[in-house]
């Protein structure tokens, strides 16, 4: 585990946060990039477009061309019926996966949390 | 899938601000080497985003996007190649182009070659080793398309000029062909001399000119190496 564990982590979950926004609404790349990395999911728009491209190869996402009221034709991004069944699946696996991973590791301890950083 | 305007993303929009249009230059120069609908896609959306904003927005907008080559980084970073979470089948990123599946990075010895053939192919084989290094340079994915156009237009723009040199000295030569009769005296001696020296002088120029294009080659091609390998530690690093 040389790498930050958090950066491991996202990368884990960058793809389903992506299809969970999409799940809103259709975004842009832009719209996208600030919500991700404005969690801290993705470090940059340079995370985003490679794995906008991933799942729009495995047929997740689609994308579609729409120009915006105060600028230039924009590239949306929406959700495939795949995709929304990806989502589905994703979900239903993660409160129990997240809920074994808490036992499996404890919780936090506040004390040991204040006396580290 | 509608990826028929990518192309556009690469070109200069007169409406963008110039520090716009300087972002998104260094942001291709950074992309290279990341796969190339990919990249497309990159310039793409921050294009899109960039154009149509007034000249503080732009600024913001990109001192929030930050240093084209981290960006650059990330994108490598992300791609096929590292174990992608919950895609255990991913294809290719961008689907229909055959050169995507073929995702390998190049090897080191490849643009090495390539700078070598620059600097001495055309010494060893006369014009073909030079174009062969140039064919590997254009092929390569350690320079960016900027330095490729460079590296070419060296050689291209000085013979440019060492041809159009060498035609004036040629062509200086050639008037006074047929007024020789004002030199009654000089005799034929004369007359031989302006007829025959004209090739010396014009194949003076251009053997000096061609000499001097295998010194600027060992220029280009030193160029090139140096280019290439800042290149490969920066993404090493």
């Amino acid at each position: 585990m040389s790498e930050d564990v958090g950066a491991q982590l996202r990368k884990g979950v960058a793809e389903p946060c992506i299809l969970g926004l999409l799940e809103r609404e259709p975004m842009y790349g832009w719209q996208l990039s600030e919500q991700l990395v404005g969690h801290g999911m993705i470090a940059s728009i340079g995370t985003l477009y490679p794995i906008l491209g991933r799942l729009r190869a495995q047929g997740l996402v689609s994308s579609f061309d729409e120009a915006s009221p105060a600028g230039p034709v924009r590239k949306f991004y929406e959700l495939t019926d795949a995709g929304r069944s990806r989502l589905a699946a994703f979900r239903q696996q993660w409160a129990p996966f997240s809920a074994t991973v808490l036992q499996l590791v404890g919780p936090l301890d506040p004390r040991k949390d204040d006396s580290h950083d | 899938m509608t990826d028929a305007r990518l192309p556009d993303a690469r070109l200069p929009d007169a409406r963008l601000a110039d520090a716009a249009t300087a972002y998104l230059a260094r942001l291709d120069a950074a992309l290279t080497g990341v796969d190339e609908g990919t990249a497309a896609e990159i310039l793409a959306g921050v294009r899109e985003e960039l154009l149509g904003q007034d000249a503080a927005a732009t600024g913001a907008r990109i001192r929030e996007l930050g240093d084209p080559e981290f960006i650059a980084a990330e994108a490598r970073g992300a791609l096929p190649g590292e174990p992608a979470a919950s895609a255990p089948a991913a294809a290719p990123v961008s689907g229909p182009s055959p050169a995507a599946a073929d995702a390998r990075p190049e090897p080191a010895w490849f643009a090495v070659v390539a700078g070598l053939l620059v600097m001495l192919g055309g010494v060893v084989v006369p014009v073909l080793g030079g174009l062969a290094g140039y064919v590997m340079v254009w092929l390569s994915t350690a320079w960016t398309r900027g330095q490729k156009l460079i590296a070419t237009a060296v050689p291209v723009v000085y013979l440019a000029v060492l041809c159009a040199v060498a035609a004036l000295v040629m062509g200086g030569q050639h008037p006074p062909a047929t007024g020789a009769t004002g030199a009654a005296g000089a005799g034929s001696a004369e007359a031989g001399a302006a007829a025959n020296p004209l090739l010396p002088a014009g194949y003076d120029v251009l053997w000096s000119g061609v000499l001097l294009l295998a010194v600027l080659q060992l220029g280009v091609g030193a160029w090139l190496l140096a280019a290439a390998r800042r290149t490969r530690m920066r993404r090493a690093g």
